[in-house]
């Protein structure tokens, strides 16, 4: 296509586009058809007065009610005219609603409140409403009447009727419905609207049932009974109730007097609105009928026959079907509030410092956020609907329940909201709950481990198990002792520096230049025998050891804690003076980090907290004092007493720095293991540290 | 008779505002929208997450509109100032706790009172260091007699340990500070309902998270003049409430303070504080398998006439289980209307299918504003505003009689979406009511709206 013939074309284009775009939008915008208005059909329900189409209603006198035929349709505006006095038009809406539209006059309807009870068997109380309409052209929006009224709601015009009582001419004519809608025969027949029902006898088999009622076979269940009614009677009612064969009652509600087939239940009658609750606890073998008879109450007694099916459990346990089942952490940070589903009964506690030193000391928790969520998915596959009592409960190892899971130990600023793993759910027929519960855990009673989670899904007033599901609970604790360890082993650690250089003055003042010299000597050695090869050899030593690293402490152990042990003791023996283990431990500080610029800060912190550590306790149990003498078999035992305290302690910091600082995680029995091996090491190497210092002392001598 | 005469839609709210009744604790994350009425009942203020709109209600006219003040916890008005307090927070401490004294006619701002200037130095005093910011910055408020009396809570967790300081101030209509009492620990000021007032006395209830760690619920009344502790009478907790916590709510009946614990034991004291006598509204119910209750909360109970209280326990409670707002199983008083004497005689009651959470009494009226009990629905045929005359029969004494063909019923309206706690509201006669609906969710599918309803009843 050439230029110049795509410009020739464009009018065409456009004008094509415009007719096409024209005839969418007069599509669009037409009108949709009018539904035609109903005919009006009044039939006469009371007096001699009759609508005729065309003239309507005109009556001189007199008093009558026409009623609008509405079997097809709901009214939702409608106009006329009328001129007189004592007329009025009744509009009763499927709720029981009433408005009466009235012409001014002496004669009004009456507005005595309606009393009823609904479906649900729960009072229902209507208030008339009057709107006065001049003589004239009238026209009514019911539903924008009925919003003004009486609020939000979806019903509709049922029932329409022109009432008169009047001493003068009255004329009403040209009614016509304006807008309407096809009638809901559902709305009829869900039974919305009960006009009339002054008692409700009702059973719950089982309670909390209020659909098809049904009993699971051979299992004591609780079935309610319960009286709802507007009385004008005083005095005392009767509800006598017989229950059929196949049916125990195990437990009568302690006001129920026996009968020979069923109980009665007296009550005291007083006039207006009231209730009555009775409870049973009922065994069913076979399928029946419960005649429940009210008498005293109204004219007439009223007898309510009770039709249950029963069950067999297995069916009912069969039909409800559990998916999802665990307990799951919760997210944190931009996740928080949502399930960590690939951690199902997976649940890390979080332990704060606090809560270490209060699991040493005792105290209560305080709310904290939940340790995770329970959470199953039941689906009810029955036609019948269930009432569920879901809890999830930790067993230990002997089966039994551990409270501290049950969040009773929490302080809660509740409303009756409490944060227990248990709750009682409607799981209707054909219906899915997604049950979720938080999960709380006292960190202070309860140790990590493997622990068993349980479902249980009965049937609510019974002890029936439909479902139950044992599974792994898994809690880790993110232990925060850690954090106290590392900050106990810095704080000696500056201790040591600080003890030093207050005393540093009086402890060489102290020392003869030959104990300086052994001091040094001997500081030196165990430099040279301890951090020089492992420095150097450490990480070539683990290597080498591949798999088998961890259990490198069996032999470097012989360095680190044999020989630790030996030097310190022979030091001791050869230089019994206060100060000793700080001096020889900063020493070998300053020997690493000049010799291989080693500034480890677990190292530095370890060697001069242990070096306190050892200086504090020689001292007091009196080697550094001149108090015990060293060639006693008491003092063995006192050294090796020492260093058992000293290495438990230097294998704990050691690990916990480490594990804190660096993020690395050691089992206990890891962490335990070592500090045994060390224990042992240190005390063989305490007594060798005796015979050599003895012997040393013996060649200075 | 309930009449509409303005509603409002109010906009959406924010997905996680929409909350689901099944839930436990549903409540507690949501901002709910509040409604004041001026007590001679010409304008209502509603205060929503963004905003503050006023209505004159004599033609349904905006009269202002202002941003709002980060939240509102509580409310009280005159007919010229309307006073809001600011909102709490959780899990840190509030650098400002408002009082706002608004002119109703402008919405200028007349003036605003710090409560932290006196809560903070005395929370500073009292708080461990490094303590950790529990429920903080609550804040309750009333006006009697041209004084406004405030409180502010600030809890914190130390650990193991909850504690709290809180501050009570009475402050003049111009927001200058009269007298001033702190108080640290449980029970302590706070209370679920509001302050009530009798002759020259506050009364205030408290709650406790249980006796054996906090010590027991109880009534205090102080001195209007100068804040002093005239006289405090304990409510101890007893085997059949439902949790280890309860509350104290009261009420002025004539002469007597009336106070009643959750599970409904209801004291009466004379107004210095002697104990005439005790009831229990009503008993937990034992089926055998299951022990079954309900419970009332401050706000819930209320008295009119010499002699009379009303008492509205809503949800029900099954012991050891958790507790639901859609509960299948129900206590037989479990949301209803209780009406007895001071002898403990229940002269009335009215079943309502959903539970109350507003309660109010002017006069002669009674207003209920309701909730829903359905999981599935924003609103049940039983969630709205509820009116009902309290007017005795011969010689003014309401009795059962008076109820017989439930006349005394003025009138429902049903809301679209739930009424929630302090979202109903009513001039001094009660013929101006102004409640706000809330929406509600089922899973994914939400239901009723944000609105505010003007009605009048006639």
């Amino acid at each position: 296509m050439t230029a110049a013939s795509a410009k020739r074309r464009w009018p065409f284009v456009v004008v094509t586009l415009s007719v096409v775009v024209a005839l969418v939008v007069a599509i669009r915008l037409r009108p949709p058809a009018a539904e035609p208005a109903p005919e009006v059909v009044f039939t006469t329900e009371d007096g001699a007065a009759a609508w005729l189409p065309g003239s309507g209603l005109a009556t001189e006198a007199g008093s009558g009610a026409l009623r609008l035929d509405t079997t097809s349709y709901a009214p939702r505006t409608i106009a006329w005219e009328w001129t007189g006095t004592g007329a009025w038009f009744t509009v009763r809406f499927s709720d029981g609603n009433i408005i009466h539209y009235s012409l001014p006059g002496t004669v009004q309807p009456s507005t005595t409140n309606v009393t009823f009870l609904g479906p649900t068997g729960l009072p229902r109380v209507r208030v008339p409403r009057v709107v006065v309409l001049d003589e004239g052209p009238a026209t009514v929006d019911l539903r924008r009447d009925y919003r003004r009224f009486f609020g939000a709601g979806s019903a509709e015009a049922r029932d329409v009727f022109l009432v008169y009582d009047t001493g003068s001419p009255l004329r009403v004519a040209a009614l016509e419905v304006t807008t309407h809608v096809a009638a809901d025969p559902d709305a009829e027949a869900g039974g919305t609207y009960v006009q009339g029902e002054q008692v409700s006898l009702t059973w719950q088999l089982p309670q909390g049932n209020r659909a098809q009622p049904y009993l699971p076979a051979g299992t004591p269940i609780v079935a309610e009974l319960r009286l709802r009614m507007f009385s004008a009677r005083t005095g005392h009612g009767e509800v006598s109730v017989t229950f059929p064969e196949g049916l125990e009652v195990t437990r009568l509600d302690t006001r129920a007097a026996p009968t020979t087939d069923g109980v009665v239940l007296d009550f005291s009658l007083a006039a207006g609105y009231q209730e009555q609750t009775w409870y049973f606890t009922v065994r069913a073998a076979a399928a029946g009928a419960i005649v429940a008879r009210l008498s005293g109450a109204s004219p007439e007694p009223l007898e309510v026959v009770t039709r249950y099916a029963v069950l067999e459990p297995a069916g009912l346990g069969t039909a409800l079907k559990v998916t999802s089942h665990g307990a799951y952490p919760l997210g944190s940070g931009s996740d928080a509030g949502t399930l960590r589903t690939q951690l199902r009964n997976d649940l890390r506690l979080r332990e704060g410092l606090n809560s270490s030193l209060q699991r040493l000391f005792g105290g209560r928790e305080s709310a904290d956020a939940p340790a995770g969520v329970v959470r199953a998915v039941l689906y009810n596959s029955s036609s019948q609907d269930l009432v569920l009592h879901v809890r999830y409960q930790v067993l230990d190892a002997r089966g039994e329940e551990i409270e501290a899971f049950r969040g009773e130990h929490l302080q809660q600023a509740s409303d009756g909201e409490s944060a227990l793993p248990e709750a009682v759910l409607l799981l209707p027929a054909g219906r899915s709950v997604d049950w979720r519960a938080p999960l709380y855990a006292d960190v202070y009673n309860i140790a990590p481990g493997t622990y068993t989670g349980r479902f249980e899904a009965r049937l609510f007033g019974s002890r029936l198990p439909l479902w139950s599901s044992e599974d792994e609970l898994r809690v880790h604790k993110d232990d925060q002792l850690q954090l106290l360890v590392t900050l106990v082993g810095l704080v000696l650690a500056a201790g040591s520096v600080a003890l030093f250089a207050l005393k540093q003055r009086s402890w060489l003042a102290g020392m003869r230049t030959s104990q300086l010299i052994l001091l040094a000597l001997i500081t030196a050695v165990k430099f040279a025998v301890i951090d020089v090869p492992w420095t150097v050899l450490g990480d070539a030593i683990r290597a080498f050891l591949g798999p088998l690293g961890p259990f490198v402490q069996l032999g470097t152990g012989i360095f680190s804690d044999i020989l630790q042990a030996l030097f310190l003791t022979a030091l001791i023996v050869l230089v019994p003076k206060p100060g000793v283990a700080v001096i020889s431990g900063l020493v070998r500080v300053i020997l690493g980090a000049v010799a291989f610029g080693s500034f480890n800060p677990v190292s530095i912190s370890l060697t001069l907290s242990y070096a306190l550590l050892a200086d504090l306790l020689l001292y007091v149990f009196g080697f550094t004092r001149g108090r015990l003498p060293l060639g006693s078999r008491r003092a063995a035992l006192a050294l090796i007493v020492i260093f058992a305290v000293q290495h438990v302690y230097s294998t704990y910091t050691f690990y916990y720095t480490w594990m804190y600082m660096y993020r690395l995680f050691y089992p206990d029995w890891y962490i335990g293991l070592n500090a045994l091996i060390s224990v042992v090491y240190s005390a063989v190497g305490a007594v060798l540290g005796l015979l050599l210092g003895a012997r040393l002392k013996k060649v200075i001598d | 008779m309930l009449e509409l005469l303005l509603e409002v839609p109010l906009g959406n709210v924010a997905e996680d505002q929409v909350p689901d009744l099944s839930e436990a604790g549903w409540a507690l994350k949501v901002t709910f929208s509040k409604p004041i009425v001026v007590p001679d009942g010409s304008k209502v203020l509603v205060v929503t997450a963004d905003d503050m709109q006023m209505y004159d209600t004599s033609d349904g006219k905006l009269l202002w509109k202002q941003p709002i003040y980060g939240g509102i916890d509580k409310y009280d008005a005159t007919n010229e100032i309307v006073y809001l307090s600011e909102a709490g927070s959780s899990g840190r401490f509030k650098e400002r706790s408002y009082i706002y004294a608004i002119d109703a006619a402008s919405g200028a701002e007349l003036w605003r009172y710090d409560l932290q200037q006196d809560a903070r130095p005395w929370r500073l005093e009292n708080m461990p260091e490094g303590a950790e910011a529990g429920s903080a910055g609550f804040t309750n408020i009333n006006v009697h007699e041209g004084v406004i009396y405030a409180k502010v809570s600030d809890s914190w967790k130390d650990g193991s340990v909850t504690d709290r300081t809180e501050v009570l101030v009475a402050l003049d209509d111009r927001g200058g500070k009269l007298w001033e009492i702190r108080s640290r620990g449980y029970p302590g000021l706070f209370s679920t309902g509001r302050m009530e007032f009798l002759a020259d006395k506050l009364i205030i209830g408290s709650y406790t998270y249980g006796d054996d760690t906090h010590g027991p619920a109880y009534v205090q009344a102080f001195d209007l003049a100068d804040g002093q502790l005239l006289w405090r009478q304990d409510l101890p907790w007893e085997p059949l409430n439902y949790a280890r916590s309860n509350n104290a709510s009261v009420t002025i009946v004539g002469d007597k303070v009336v106070a009643s614990t959750s599970f409904g034991r209801v004291y009466v004291f004379t107004a210095d504080g002697e104990a005439l006598g005790d009831f229990l509204a009503w008993e937990p119910v034992d089926t055998g398998e299951n022990v079954i209750t309900t419970y009332v909360l401050g706000g819930k109970v209320a008295g009119f006439g010499d002699d009379n209280v009303v008492i509205a326990p809503s949800k029900t409670v099954i012991q050891g289980a958790a507790a639901s707002a859609v509960s299948p199983v129900e206590h037989p008083d479990a949301n209803s209307v209780l009406v007895y004497n001071l002898q403990g005689e229940r002269l009335w009651k009215f079943a309502l299918g959903a539970p109350p959470l507003n309660l109010i009494i002017k006069g002669d009226i009674m207003l209920l504003g309701t909730s829903s009990e359905s999981a599935t629905a924003g609103g049940t045929e039983d969630t709205g505003v509820y009116a009902f005359s309290l007017a005795g029969g011969a010689g003014g004494e309401f009795t059962a009689a008076d109820s017989a063909n439930l006349e005394q019923f003025l009138g429902f309206f049903r809301t679209d979406g739930i009424i929630y706690v302090s979202a109903l509201d009513s001039s001094a006669d009660q013929s101006v009511i102004a409640a706000v609906s809330w929406p509600t969710r089922s899973g994914v599918t939400k239901s009723g709206e944000h609105a505010l309803y003007i009605l009048t009843l006639k």
